[in-house]
């Protein structure tokens, strides 16, 4: 077995690591000072460790290139020790009682307290253990730290490649040693990498590898199996039936030997300097053994340290170490070294006020620049390339998929309203798209309800009835009895009656049953308190221009529509009022009503207009070229909500976009 | 006969060095009273304990009625809810320490010399009979409604976690023969997802639970189940990324990567799509394509950060290329994720499992009415 202590150290690169890692954004690396290396080596004559050796004592080389060793010291390194514990269950399965947690936890903590009693107060430890996930019972810390475990999951399948691949993948500091010691049954059964990966980076990396085989636990397992097979007839797992594979490191028996995941395992811990442990005659190596040993050779051994002359500082670096006083010596070491070459940090993507490119778009999304973005899609000249950019990418954000899905919207909004035919049908097609790309796979949650409706909002906006019912109808299978989808459907009615097209795209003229479809949508949505304004006031004016005009006149008197919270909404009430009293020759009503929706909405033209029209119709001549003249030459601030009557909730949209937002972060 | 009774007695002293006596005597109506009244974790934290799961299955069958009765005509559907989730709650707490037992029978041999070898023999173990129960307890009711459904994708993921597809559908090891473990009691058989579909025959997760259980065994049934749920916009994506998996199995690597691509065009799930790419990357490295496998991998950590299974892999592969740096970060990342993500990967097979939170937090939700 291997008791060569060894150390080595690329002092420079590592600290220019930890440098890097301290700094948020570093812009560029700066090398200062020279490579410095630190190898521990230790020297055996026979089973005696030879003390007393100096620099001259040491032939060096690296990449074969003869290395002046600068000095010898017989300090020993603070250690990082990593202990790795395989808690596995025994992939067959067997009828056993399952061992309780706490006696588990009991039976680490008495193995941890044995090694740490071989520990220093400056070195330090952390222990991981195997199991179906790789579990870190404590972070690297000094041993008067170590606290009690609370928690420990055993008794599943073995990540044993993975437990020991993110052993290794620890970043040491300068000034001290990595020790990585691991116990295992030998069988990995779930891992993500294998075994010739764990020896590629054990060849790679700083730390001291040592293997520790629990050969008998693992012919247990097997034993066990058998004879419960053959005396009591289970043959089968009695519990925990999916075992993906089995990768076994070495046999069962004291006499065994090593699969070809076995010899890597055991081929990239010699790199290190360490092994893997197997039956000797019929001893099994112990975990607080192999450590003993690899500890005692630390204090027995030396760190020489030399600056890399005249070789290339980045990639692997081979290193030898000879002692040439004495033939019989033997000189344990590390093989070797890597250096990474330094990379340049990725500069952050410069977000212009307005972004024009994919990239600048989902960056400023992501940062949360949402009017940004905004402005920079409205200006979009080719937005249909971008639509297709967009696609052809694949999710920015595939963590967070309803990021994506909002984002989505934020870029189809022009193609909606877009002149061109092409641009629209791209729009739709990409909303319909995520209509079902947003849903949950259980449940129709709160994100996809606003997402729903600010996807209806937007093809209410449009006036593309027939396209939009269709996805109305989608929405309410998900939302069945939502207000604003009832209502949304009701407009959408409303709007296809409004605008007939013979066309297949239009879904072809209404037929004559068309307007009691309307009113009875109108009447659904009137059924709630969220959306029952608002569906009386627009059936009201459906029932006016369908010449039912007394009926409109119940309908906008009634409390509900004059109490509309929304300023919009009470506006359009008193200006529809208005001109249903005007229609039924009531024109004095009809001028009060229109001057009412005008202290509502003082800037707004439409219930001017109408109520110089009726001034005009009762002979008021001066009244209505007065109102004309105020029309002319007043500059509203406000949108008349009239001009956004027809697009349904469209006025709506951007409340839906922001709680969208909301939801995103 | 003695003698084999004699040593299938020290083996389950061998087994049982304890024996059952360390269990917790508890009694069932006390905790369905404490679980109708909301004290949900409290009840959990006991049958987290050392339970004889076979007394908790013998108390439910016994007093469960009586307790549900006890509530009264206008409380018994919530008292029959809380008793079938009670049942569920404890199916999961059990379902790891024992689930079944499929017991080989000695041959039976004649005066004449001949031997005849006899089916294997299954025993249910409390668990599943657990979730029967409170199967069956919900099934009286004529008509299935949205709670029930809950219950049943509950039932689902208590039942997929356990990772036995035998007590979804039957025994998968039909005409293989005794030592593949094929059981001759087939009357004692549970295919509990029979129960499921005749309640909801629409929703196709319990389709794709189909799929799912005959996976391992029956690969040809699989891949049609996955097949004709392409389209579907619920399970769709997830049944397209498990044919990929199961094509990946069969080392049918092109047919894997393009139902990996698929899957991501029919599902935004970061769980399928994680696992879309995390596969896709195991098929790149066994074709050697390293830098296509270090781009899927990124690519599975980006839908799920430090999910352990990618992040090794990508990591593996970062420090083999010499890219040191990078790989300790995204080691060192994935340890500080707290809590930690759950890795699609190490849960392949236990399904729905990882809908267990919400959906008991629904049926808990539905008891506290």
């Amino acid at each position: 077995m291997n008791r060569g202590a060894v150390f080595l150290i690329v002092v420079a690169t590592a600290a220019a690591l930890l440098r890097g890692q301290a700094q948020t954004q570093p812009r560029q690396v700066i090398r200062t000072g020279t490579d410095v290396v630190l190898v521990d080596v230790s020297v055996r004559d026979g089973g005696r460790a030879v003390t007393g050796l100096r620099t001259e004592d040491f032939v060096l080389t690296d990449n074969g290139v003869r290395q002046r060793v600068e000095s010898v010291e017989a300090t020993v390194v603070p250690i990082d020790l990593t202990l790795v514990l395989d808690l596995s269950g025994n992939p067959r399965g067997t009828w056993t009682k399952a061992t309780p947690k706490s006696r588990t936890i009991a039976a680490i903590e008495a193995e941890v307290a044995e090694v740490t009693k071989w520990l220093r107060p400056d070195d330090r430890i952390r222990v991981l253990a195997i199991d179906t996930r790789v579990q870190q019972l404590w972070s690297m810390r000094p041993v008067a730290s170590i606290a009690a475990v609370t928690n420990v999951e055993a008794e599943g399948m073995a990540a044993v490649f993975d437990t020991l691949a993110a052993a290794l993948l620890q970043p040491v500091e300068p000034a001290r040693r990595h020790v990585v010691i691991a116990r295992t049954k030998g069988v990995d059964t779930i891992s993500s990498v294998d075994g010739q990966a764990v020896q590629a980076i054990a060849e790679r990396s700083d730390a001291l590898f040592h293997v520790v085989a629990m050969q008998t636990a693992a012919a247990n397992d097997v034993a066990l199996c058998g004879f419960q097979c053959a005396m009591m007839g289970f043959c089968w797992p009695t519990r925990r039936y999916w075992v993906p594979f089995q990768r076994q490191l070495f046999g069962v028996g004291p006499v065994s030997q090593l699969s070809a995941d076995g010899r890597a395992i055991a081929d990239g811990a010699g790199v290190t300097g360490g092994g893997l442990h197997t039956f000797t005659g019929l001893s099994a190596p112990t975990l607080t053994g192999t450590f003993r040993k690899a500890f005692e050779d630390f204090r027995n051994g030396y760190v020489l340290r030399y600056t890399p002359q005249e070789v290339p500082r980045a990639g692997w670096h081979t290193v030898e170490v000879k002692a040439p006083r004495s033939r019989s010596f033997t000189v344990r070491s590390r093989r070797g070294y890597f250096v990474e070459e330094p990379t340049l940090a990725p500069t952050p993507v410069p977000v212009p006020e307005v972004p024009r490119t994919l990239r600048e778009l989902t960056t400023a999304y992501e940062r949360g620049a949402y009017q940004q973005v905004v402005a920079g899609v409205r200006q979009m000249n080719e937005p249909e390339r971008l639509l297709r950019d967009f696609q052809d990418a694949g999710n920015p954000w595939p963590a967070t998929p309803r990021r994506e899905a909002a984002f989505a919207l934020e870029l189809v909004e022009p193609m909606l309203f877009s002149s061109r035919p092409g641009d629209r049908d791209a729009g739709q097609e990409l909303i319909t798209r995520f209509s079902r790309l947003i849903r949950h796979p259980i449940e129709p949650e709160l994100f996809e309800g606003y997402w729903f409706f600010a996807a209806l909002t937007l093809l209410e906006g449009s006036l593309r009835p027939v396209v939009a019912e269709e996805f109305v109808n989608r929405a309410l299978d998900r939302f069945p009895g939502e207000p604003r989808f009832v209502l949304s459907r009701a407009i959408l009615t409303d709007q296809r009656w409004a605008t007939p097209s013979p066309g297949p795209k239009s879904g072809g003229m209404p037929g004559p049953g068309h307007p009691d479809s309307v009113e009875r949508r109108y009447q659904d949505a009137m059924a709630f308190p969220e959306t029952g304004a608002e569906a009386r006031i627009r059936l009201a004016w459906f029932l006016h221009r369908a010449g039912k005009s007394g009926e409109a006149l119940t309908l906008l008197q009634a409390s509900p529509t004059t109490s509309a919270t929304e300023p919009a909404l009470r506006y359009l009430s008193r200006l529809f009022l208005g001109e249903v009293l005007v229609a039924l020759d009531r024109h004095d009503d009809g001028v009060a009503a229109f001057r009412e929706a005008m202290k509502i909405i003082p800037s707004a033209q439409s219930a001017k207009v109408a109520l110089m029209h009726a001034l005009l119709a009762r002979g008021d001549r001066a009244g209505a070229e007065e109102l004309a003249e105020r029309i002319q030459s007043e500059t509203g601030a406000d949108v008349d909500p009239w001009w956004m009557y027809w697009q349904g909730q469209y006025r709506l949209h951007p409340v839906a976009m922001a709680r969208l937002r909301e939801l995103i972060q | 006969m003695g003698r084999r009774l004699l040593i299938v007695l020290l083996a389950l002293g061998t087994c049982f060095p304890e024996g059952r006596t360390n269990a917790r005597a508890l009694s069932v109506v006390e905790l369905l009273d404490r679980y109708a009244a909301g004290r949900f974790d409290a009840v959990v934290e006991v049958l987290s304990g050392d339970i004889d799961f076979a007394d908790v299955l013998k108390q439910v069958r016994r007093d469960g009625p009586g307790w549900i009765a006890a509530g009264g005509a206008e409380d018994r559907a919530r008292r029959t809810l809380t008793a079938a989730t009670f049942a569920l709650e404890a199916a999961r707490a059990g379902e790891w320490q024992e689930w079944k037992l499929t017991q080989r029978q000695p041959r039976v041999c004649f005066s004449d010399g001949g031997c005849l070898e006899v089916l294997n023999v299954l025993y249910w173990k409390a668990p599943p009979l657990l979730i029967e129960w409170g199967c069956d307890l919900l099934r009286r009711n004529p008509s299935p409604d949205t709670t029930e459904l809950l219950w049943q994708l509950a039932a689902l993921a208590v039942a997929q976690r356990s990772e036995d597809p035998q007590f979804l559908i039957g025994d998968t090891k039909i005409g293989l023969g005794i030592a593949a473990g094929e059981i001759g009691n087939r009357a004692d058989e549970i295919k509990h997802l029979e129960h499921a579909v005749s309640r909801f025959p629409r929703v196709t997760r319990f389709t794709l639970a189909q799929g799912i259980a005959r996976d391992r065994d029956l690969p040809e049934d699989a891949i049609r189940t996955y097949r004709a749920l392409e389209r579907d916009p619920d399970v769709g994506g997830e049944a397209t990324m498990r044919l990929g998996a199961l094509q990946l199995r069969e080392r049918k690597y092109s047919n894997a990567l393009s139902s990996f691509e698929r899957a991501e065009t029919l599902t935004r799930d970061p769980y399928v799509v994680f696992l879309a790419r995390y596969f896709r990357g195991q098929a790149l490295e066994r074709q050697n394509e390293t830098k296509d496998a270090e781009a899927a991998y990124r690519g599975a950590v980006a839908a799920i950060p430090n999910a352990q299974s990618a992040t090794v892999a990508l990591a593996a592969l970062v420090a083999r290329d010499g890219r040191r740096a990078e790989a300790h970060r995204l080691v060192r990342d994935m340890f500080a994720a707290d809590p930690p993500p759950r890795d699609p990967w190490r849960a392949f097979v236990h399904g729905d499992d990882r809908f267990w939170p919400l959906l008991i937090a629904r049926l808990r939700a539905g008891i506290s009415i």
